[in-house]
């Protein structure tokens, strides 16, 4: 792993030279290697430390059984990455190669969900070289070292490691991006619009597949059916979507529809809300940090809504619950800022739906759901979890199968 | 009892001796606002804060300067409002609006001639503002920030000029002719960033300068922004426009106020702090928790006063963060509470896939 930014080409080249030692490991035995990886991070108090409730987060994603049923969803069979298989063509069998280098542009506001590109650039036998964001950089660097403590008999970790690299290249550092990114035979850039457009505007192989994850939004929907005996477990579901990543990431809801008509009313499901809120920075997850300037936003919003809607808020800014009786999706305050608003038919929200929007949380029956979010998705939003999963990673993941896409299909004859 | 708090001397009272004067006034001037404004009311009702009932000042519930640029807050008839203002709105693009009555505007003459008195002398002296002409044009009854606070400083100036065009660029013309008509040392005004870009000018213009400018006082307003993006500090800012004007750095005072504070500055004394007037108090709240800090620990500024009439402005809190310092003991002499302005809350947050746009 290498951290200067002057030796991009010297970087690459050793990178490369990797490719070959990742393709000859067998896909169960990276997966074994993974399994125990994860296994550590959950318990090893640097990787705890450096990344909180993530490093749990990440062990999660790292069962086996969660990675063999995301390779075989994507690639159909995941043993097509060690060799041929069939698959459904009489004559022809199948592999999947690696593409090469993937190169990495990691955001400052999760950096998780960057590193889970990384684990799956490994799951495809690519070698990888980050773009680490400097404001994670030391964490990052903390989760990537840790592969040298882990030996499985088949992998050492230390031989494993040498497939990623990770270099600090200034946004601004036209020189060192264009090499990144001229190096790449996969691009893959987490971040918001400043960040894409400039990753976008990079020259490129004109064989490097680009995989782009933001900037989205995410939002709620509660059905009137859910709003009954079940209104605190549905609240409490949505208060951890909104507080994990503290609403920084791609995937949390900032608003919340609430359909009218059910048994507890619109108002009452905000006030539940903001219990729940509450109980979740109490006992499971903590507020982190926030900046003055986000402190006055919040502050200066609630006093906004407190002429106009209905506030919910704790003394200090560690959550808070807008209810109007406005339409549309609220612009976002991030921050556990959740603006409640009623809905009469959640059928509406379709309008609002297009390729900028990627999570739609739902609480709605299962005797409408289907027809439901067939409609509601026809021009945007990709993943409509229940509750509470809303930040889970999953493949597909902005409508992409990633791991699809850092694969070349080779074909040859039976 | 507004109107006894405002005949008094800006600088007159101890703090202990001041804080049940003001709050008597700030008394009056909440009832007058819950009961006039509805907004206002509602307000209160939802923060449970009873005019009516006993308080003191670190009771009554503030309201963020932002709720100006999205809310229209007026607790007076709209026949009766005779100006607006606006603010600068240099950190979101969009500008805060406070309307002002006959009854505001006389108040904020008062006290600012009141405040400015102390800090200059009461002897009139010849005036140049680091702006153009047009800019203290009132169109159709709207104000710039910058227009309210040049129109605050003219009742001060036996002849008043101005250093620059309409395109804010230094108008050599009207400057001759200014240091042609000077009466002795000027005083001068500009927005901070213009002063200092004044300051950078054609070097001709500093020889010029030299002597009709010789021991001017140089009072600027409006904000670092602009500065701190250049990383110009204050010491730097001060040598520089000194330097430039003939002055010594003492002569160069920064007025902090804000144009929802209406009818307060704070101008820095010799000794660097900036006094709390008998018309306004000052606090400091926690930046996570809004709870006040002890002197000396910096947090966001909280400005009270019962001058504004037409507008509930009378207790407000900024994302400026400062630190009280002290109170009746600052060596220059004036009673009350002194602070510091330090810097700007900024925007340090994390951005990435999910920094959505703007639904």
């Amino acid at each position: 792993m290498n951290k200067e930014s002057d030796d991009i080409e010297e970087i690459v080249t050793k990178l490369r030279n990797q490719i070959e030692f990742i393709h000859g490991l067998k896909i169960s035995d990276i997966i074994d290697f993974l399994d125990t990886l994860g296994r550590h991070w959950a318990r090893d108090k640097e990787v705890g430390g450096a990344a909180g409730q993530s490093a749990r987060y990440l062990a999660g994603f790292l069962k086996p059984e969660n990675l063999e049923t995301m390779l075989d969803t994507a690639l159909r069979k995941k043993e097509a990455l060690d060799g041929f298989v069939r698959l459904n063509s009489r004559n022809v069998v199948y592999h999947a190669q690696p593409r090469g280098l993937v190169v990495h542009w990691i955001a400052g506001n999760v950096p998780i969900l960057g590193f889970i590109s990384i684990l799956q650039a490994l799951l495809t036998k690519n070698v990888s070289l980050v773009k680490a964001s400097s404001k994670a950089y030391a964490e990052f660097l903390v989760l990537l070292r840790s592969f040298s403590k882990i030996n499985t008999g088949k992998i050492q970790g230390a031989d494993l490691s040498k497939t990623i690299g990770a270099v600090l290249v200034d946004s601004n550092d036209r020189e060192n991006q264009e090499k990144l990114s001229l190096a790449a035979d996969v691009r893959i850039a987490w971040g918001g619009q400043a960040a894409m457009e400039s990753i976008m505007n990079l020259p490129k192989k004109i064989t490097a597949e680009d995989l782009i994850y933001g900037p989205k939004y995410s939002y709620a929907v509660v059905g009137k059916e859910c709003l009954g005996g079940n209104t605190r477990d549905t609240a409490y579901r949505l208060a951890i979507d909104a507080s994990v990543f503290d609403q920084y990431g791609c995937s949390s809801p900032h608003t919340v529809f609430v359909e009218q008509g059910g048994k507890v009313t619109t108002l009452e499901f905000a006030d539940e809300l903001a219990k729940q809120l509450d109980l979740v920075n109490r006992r499971l997850i903590p507020k982190g940090k926030t900046d003055p300037k986000k402190a006055m936003d919040i502050l200066t919003l609630r006093s906004k809504y407190e002429f106009v809607g209905h506030v919910f808020s704790s003394k200090n800014t560690d959550w808070t619950v807008i209810y109007s009786d406005e339409e549309g999706l609220a612009v976002p305050c991030f921050s556990r800022v959740v603006f409640v608003r009623p809905i009469k038919d959640i059928h509406k929200v379709k309008d609002y739906n297009d390729r900028h929007k990627q999570t739609m949380g739902i609480a709605v029956a299962d005797k409408r759901r289907y027809d439901f979010v067939d409609k509601a998705t026809l021009f945007g939003v990709d993943r409509c979890p229940a509750l509470g999963k809303m930040s889970f990673f999953e493949s597909p993941w902005d409508g992409m199968f990633a791991l699809d896409r850092m694969v070349r299909w080779v074909t040859t004859c039976k | 009892m507004i109107d006894n708090l405002l005949s008094l001397e800006p600088f007159s009272l101890h703090e202990s001796e001041k804080r049940p004067v003001f709050l008597r006034a700030m008394h009056e001037a909440i009832l007058f606002h819950y009961n006039n404004c509805e907004n206002y009311r509602n307000f209160c009702k939802k923060r449970g804060f009873d005019p009516a009932g006993e308080f003191s000042a670190h009771d009554i519930p503030f309201l963020p300067v932002d709720v100006f640029k999205d809310v229209k807050l007026i607790s007076v008839p709209a026949k009766d409002i005779h100006k607006t203002v606006h603010s600068s709105s240099t950190t979101t693009g969009t500008p805060s609006s406070v309307y002002l009555d006959e009854t505001s505007m006389s108040r904020q003459t008062r006290t600012l001639n009141s405040i400015i008195s102390n800090f200059i002398g009461e002897e009139r002296r010849d005036f140049i503002f680091i702006d153009s002409p047009s800019t203290i044009k009132s169109v159709v009854g709207e104000l710039s920030s910058r227009a309210t606070t040049m129109r605050g400083l003219l009742p001060f100036g036996r002849k008043s000029f101005f250093a620059l065009n309409d395109k804010l660029e230094p108008d050599e013309e009207a400057l001759g002719k200014a240091l042609d008509e000077l009466g002795g040392p000027p005083a001068i005004y500009g927005f901070t960033y213009m002063i200092y870009e004044f300051a950078k000018s054609d070097p001709r213009i500093r020889k010029r300068l030299a002597k009709k400018t010789k021991g001017c006082i140089v009072l600027h307003s409006g904000g670092w922004k602009k500065l701190t993006e250049l990383q110009v500090k204050k010491e730097q800012f001060n040598r520089e426009v000194s330097d430039f004007f003939s002055t010594s750095p003492g002569n160069v005072i920064d007025m902090y106020g804000m144009v929802e504070h209406m009818g307060v500055i704070y101008p820095d004394c010799p000794c660097g702090f900036k006094h709390v007037p008998v018309y306004s108090d000052v606090l400091i709240r926690d930046v996570n928790s809004f709870e006040l800090v002890a002197d000396g620990k910096p947090g966001f500024i909280q400005l009270l006063s019962p001058i504004p009439h037409s507008y509930p402005g009378i207790s407000i809190i900024s994302a400026d963060i400062g630190a009280v310092m002290g109170s009746d003991d600052c060596k220059c002499g004036r009673l009350g509470k002194y602070f510091v302005f330090k810097h700007r809350a900024e925007k340090s947050e994390r951005r990435g896939c999910g920094d959505t746009l703007g639904e």
